[in-house]
Order: C-alpha cells, then sequence, then structure tokens
C-alpha cells in the first residue's frame, strides 16, 4: 500500500514539474524582450536595465526557474502586467468556482453514466441497450460549449427568470450558486457520463463472461444481486481508469464552458490573460490548473485500492 | 427443433460471421460516407460556390430562402457556404495534426516496444508524463505564445497528440515481438529497423488506425473549442467554433446561425466516431469498445 503511494506521489510531483518547466519556458518563448513588455516600447534603456533586473531576466535560466519555482512554491506566482495585482490571490480567488463546477460535472456524469451503462448492459443487444449507445454516441459527438449555447437559447426564451450569467459564490447563497451552476455543470458532465457509460457497459459485459459470474448464477444469487455485488464492484477498475483518464477532457472543458456562462473561474482568467498577453497570469493560472487536475487524479489513483484489494499489496495497478 | 428449423438459422449464423469478417460493416460504411460527403462538400462550396465565405451583402439575418439556403448572418454572409467553408479549415487541421501525430508517434511507439527494456521505460515514462497533462492546457500555452492560425493548430496539436499513438502502438509491439517470424527475421540476419517496418509495423496497424479516428475526432473538437475561445483560427477565416460563438449574440432572432455549424460540427466527429467504433468492431467482433 506504501509502496503504491510512493509510486503514485512521486508520479505527480513529476508531472508538476514537467508542466512548471513548459509554463516557466513560455515567458522565454515569446518573440521579444520581457522588460520591454512590461515598460513599454518608448521607456529608457535605464529602466528597462532595472526591470530585468528586479525579474532576474540577467541571472541563467536554470537559476531563474529554480527562482520561479522557489516562489511558485511558497505561494507567490508574481504580479499581473497588466493590474499590478497578485497573481496567487487571482487564482485563489478563482479555482474555487472552476473545481465547484468540475466536481459538479464529474458527480452529474457519474449519476447518468454508471447506471446507464448497467442499464444498457443488462439488456445488451435489445432496443433499451440500442437507445442507451445512441444517446452516449451523441452526448460523446455534440462539444459541450454547443450543449451550453443551445441550453442558453432554451432557457432564456422558455424560463427568462432562470439565472444566467450571475455566478453566486456558494458562501453567499448556496441554492442560487447551485442553481447557477446546473446548466453548466450538466453540459460539461454529458460527454463526461457519456464515457463513463461506454465502458460501464464493456466492462459489465467483460465480466458477465467469467466464471464466477456462473458460480454465484449457480449458488442461486438474482440478477440484482448478482449484478451490484459481482459485476458492478469487479467492472470499476477499467471505469476509474478511463473516468481519470477523461478527467483532463472535463478539466479542459471548464476553460470553454466558463466562457460559454461567463462564470468568474481559472478558465476564463486563462482565456482573458492570453487576449491580453499577460504572461505572468497565463503561467500561474495553467500552472495552479495543470497542478489541480494532477492532485484530483492523485485521488483517483488512491480510489484503486479502495476497489481492488489485490492493489495494496502489490502495488501495481491492474488497467484495463 | 428439426433438421429444417437448424438448416437457416446456421447458414445465417455463418454470414453474420462473414459478413464480420470480410467488411459489410454498417457502423464503418456510414462513417465513411458521412465523412466523405463532408470533405466533398468541403471542397465544392469553398471552391465552386456562388458565395464567398467572407462575401457581406444588404440582406442580414434573412433566415433560409432560395438565394441563402440557410439564412445569412449579422453581416450578410452566406450561412450555408461559410459552414462548409469552415468545415475545410476543421477537417485540415483535423487530418494534419492527427496525421502529423501518427508519422511521429507510432515510430516512437515501435521503437519502445521492440527494444523493451530500459529505452521502453524511459521512452513510456516521457509519454504518460506527456499525457498526464490536460491537451487544452497545453493547447492552450501554445496559442498564448504564437499566433494562433491554421499552421501553430497543425504543428502544436499535431506534437499533443503524439503519445497516445507511442502509447497505443507499444502495446501490439511489445507482443509482436515475441512471435516466432520475428524472430525467425532476426534469426536470419534482417536489420532492426526492416524487421520493425515490415514484420512488427503491420501487426499495429489497426491499432493505429482506430487511434487515427479517435485523435481526429478529438482534434476536430479542440479546434472549435479554441476557435470559440477566439484562440484557434483566426477571422474572417471562417471556423465552427469562432461561428457559434459570433452566432450567440444574434440566436434569438436567428437560431440556425448557432444551430447549423454546431450540428455540422457535431456530424464531423459523429462520423470519426462512427469510423473508430466501426474499425474496432471488425477488430475485436466482441463488441468492447474504448473511446478518447
Amino acid at each position: 500500500m506504501l509502496r503504491y503511494l510512493s509510486i503514485r506521489m512521486a508520479r505527480s510531483l513529476t508531472v508538476v514539474l514537467c508542466l512548471s518547466a513548459i509554463v516557466f519556458a513560455l515567458a522565454h518563448l515569446i518573440p521579444g524582450d520581457p522588460a520591454t513588455l512590461i515598460a513599454g516600447e518608448s521607456s529608457t534603456p535605464q529602466l528597462r536595465a532595472q526591470i530585468t533586473r528586479q525579474l532576474g531576466l540577467d541571472q541563467p535560466v536554470w537559476s531563474q526557474y529554480l527562482s520561479w519555482i522557489g516562489h511558485a512554491v511558497r505561494g507567490d506566482l508574481g504580479s499581473s502586467l497588466l493590474d499590478g495585482q497578485s497573481v496567487a490571490a487571482q487564482v485563489a480567488d478563482r479555482l474555487p468556482v472552476s473545481l465547484e463546477l468540475a466536481v459538479f460535472a464529474a458527480v452529474f456524469a457519474v449519476a447518468w453514466g454508471i447506471p446507464a451503462g448497467i442499464w444498457s448492459a443488462m439488456h445488451q443487444g435489445r432496443a433499451n441497450d440500442r437507445m442507451v449507445n445512441s444517446a452516449a454516441f451523441l452526448g460523446l459527438a455534440v462539444p459541450p460549449f454547443v450543449v451550453g449555447t443551445v441550453m442558453v437559447l432554451l432557457v432564456s426564451t422558455l424560463t427568462p427568470s432562470w439565472p444566467l450569467f450571475s455566478f453566486v459564490p456558494f458562501s453567499e447563497n448556496p441554492l442560487l450558486n447551485l442553481q447557477v451552476l446546473l446548466l453548466p455543470a450538466v453540459a460539461l458532465g454529458i460527454p463526461f457520463g457519456a464515457t463513463i457509460c461506454r465502458y460501464m457497459r464493456a466492462a459489465i459485459l467483460d465480466v458477465e463472461g467469467q466464471d464466477f459470474m456462473r458460480t454465484a448464477a449457480a449458488k442461486g444469487a438474482g440478477r440484482r444481486r448478482l449484478m451490484m455485488r459481482h459485476a458492478l464492484r469487479n467492472s470499476l477498475v477499467p471505469v476509474v481508469t478511463a473516468g481519470g483518464l477523461q478527467l483532463g477532457v472535463l478539466v479542459g472543458g471548464t476553460v470553454i464552458i466558463e466562457q460559454v456562462f461567463a462564470l468568474p473561474g481559472l478558465g476564463s482568467l486563462i482565456v482573458a490573460s492570453i487576449t491580453q498577453h499577460d504572461f505572468p497570469e497565463i503561467q500561474g493560472a495553467i500552472l495552479a490548473l495543470g497542478a489541480s487536475y494532477v492532485v484530483i487524479n492523485l485521488l483517483t489513483d488512491l480510489v484503486y485500492p479502495l476497489i481492488d484489494p489485490r492493489i495494496r499489496t502489490t502495488g501495481a495497478r491492474r488497467d484495463g | 427443433m428439426t433438421a429444417e428449423s437448424m438448416a437457416p438459422a446456421a447458414t445465417a449464423a455463418a454470414a453474420r460471421r462473414r459478413r464480420l469478417r470480410l467488411g459489410w460493416n454498417p457502423t464503418l460504411t456510414t462513417g465513411v460516407c458521412v465523412l466523405g460527403g463532408l470533405v466533398t462538400m468541403a471542397l465544392l462550396v469553398g471552391g465552386f460556390g456562388s458565395y464567398s465565405p467572407q462575401d457581406v451583402s444588404d440582406s442580414l439575418l434573412t433566415g433560409p430562402s432560395a438565394d441563402h439556403w440557410m439564412g445569412t448572418d449579422n453581416l450578410g454572409r452566406d450561412l450555408f457556404t461559410r459552414t462548409f467553408a469552415a468545415a475545410r479549415q476543421s477537417l485540415l487541421v483535423a487530418f494534419g495534426a492527427t496525421t502529423l501525430a501518427a508519422l511521429i508517434g507510432v515510430p516512437i511507439g515501435l521503437i519502445a516496444g521492440y527494444n523493451a527494456r530500459r529505452l521502453d521505460a524511459v521512452l513510456m515514462a516521457a509519454m504518460d508524463t506527456a499525457m498526464s497533462i490536460p491537451s487544452v492546457l497545453l493547447a492552450l500555452v501554445l496559442v498564448s505564445v504564437f499566433t494562433p492560425g491554421t499552421g501553430v493548430l497543425i504543428t502544436g496539436m499535431g506534437l499533443i497528440f503524439v503519445p497516445y499513438f507511442a502509447r497505443i502502438v507499444r502495446a501490439p509491439a511489445l507482443t509482436v515481438r515475441e512471435r516466432d517470424f520475428v524472430s525467425a527475421a532476426r534469426i536470419a540476419g534482417v536489420r532492426t529497423p526492416v524487421v520493425i517496418g515490415r514484420h512488427v509495423l503491420p501487426n499495429v496497424m489497426s491499432s493505429a488506425l482506430v487511434q487515427y479516428a479517435n485523435t481526429a475526432a478529438t482534434c476536430v473538437l479542440v479546434e472549435a473549442s479554441l476557435s470559440y475561445l477566439g484562440l484557434g483560427i483566426q477571422p474572417p477565416t471562417p471556423s465552427w467554433g469562432r461561428m457559434i460563438f459570433e452566432g450567440q449574440r444574434y440566436m434569438k432572432e436567428d437560431p440556425l446561425l448557432v444551430i447549423v455549424p454546431g450540428v455540422t460540427l457535431a456530424v464531423a466527429t459523429a462520423a470519426f466516431g462512427l469510423i473508430s467504433d466501426g474499425l474496432q468492431e471488425r477488430l475485436n467482433p466482441r463488441g468492447k469498445r474504448r473511446t478518447a
């Protein structure tokens, strides 16, 4: 168990370090001199030299990276080029919105994906199965931002009183907060749930053919007990693996969905800072979103030993 | 059951088996036909249509008419023409990026799988790390540095999806490596690149093909998403994502502005999805499916 945990932790740390290196390299890939970018074209050479020294741009690249990552670890992500505000404060302000959206969407996805997958597997080859399959297929084909846009159109025509584009924090008004996030979460949860549904169906069909299922049936276990106690638990491992891989798509989806519904999350911060070329803010926001994705992934890794006791002893993950 | 009633059942089963093996595969056929239709439309409308996608006119937001089959947008541009001109961009990015990813990823996967041991471990660790970062985030990093456009999207997304091909190809390469015909070739003194090219590559092609369809679908979605955010294909070149974004403001007057590009976009991803599912059905008739 300890071995399993340490492998997973080391892996996550590597990923965050790589992402930080990519994000750091970003500032060095921009054509032009950052000091000129900050001080403006008409600034004096002295001012630019001073900024260069202040930012440590005269240091070798690796020592710049170390100092940047050192500050980042201590929660200092620099300040915005535009308004001088602390990037870390901005990120801390917006991260909860994105996380809440992602969690809400994931809950919705699991809530419809897993039962739909099981139901579809239980009716394999029949009309019900085909219906669920087609729905899941459609859910995967239509991108969330199209679903979101159509939702906005429908809701604004049918029920004009529904709160759109007006975010309220959970701490202020929990009910209104959930109401505002419902549509974005559904739009985001449709394709994610569709993936879960398809994997769930395939995994159940896979397990159904195995010996222990026949044994359980022979011992007189009913259809429901067979499904819930024997098939479900054994088919969850590949579903969690697939779901974990798809979480990245979910995190990427929040960036776009936040834009559709004008939610003040990290995604809209990233998009705004990219259009304004505010590099410290792009770096900080992308690093924060990527790091939170890695943490979420680590948490799903912790789910495996709970589902499959074999992982607890060997430390190996049985995928697929 | 009598002998007479069993005979047709047996032939039907045999016919079904033959169909599975030999080709008639409705999922795959539908996917290929839809995609083919889309490509044809993209080429015809983009090339020989009676309007150019940038032509503005005085008839704004007209709705469907004989002149403008799907109406016009807020600048009086023909929606039908623009939708399929956008298809051109989208498919160009999808095929371009996916082909690039396959051209780099498949060799990496082959080398990793065939050599096994240390090189495999190093390459796969690198690929896993790259795959652990959400692709949309990587794409955002990219467009924040380079001016977005078709070329940047193709190269960038091509590189981002390299690990997916390497991963998918490595597994079958690893098993083929242990097969007798590969050992025989090696013992006969065939050089390693030739062994990989002639004996291993054909055995991983089917996995790579499924991945190709999946990645192309993802590319269509990522391109549309980035263009929606204004970070993908730049106006005035039409793209589905940007058309949806621009149509949003006028969608109460004319919902077609959002629905037409949205549906076409969905049809494109669905076509790739059908191709992927169809290929998998043929490769693995037990009905196991994979997505992403």
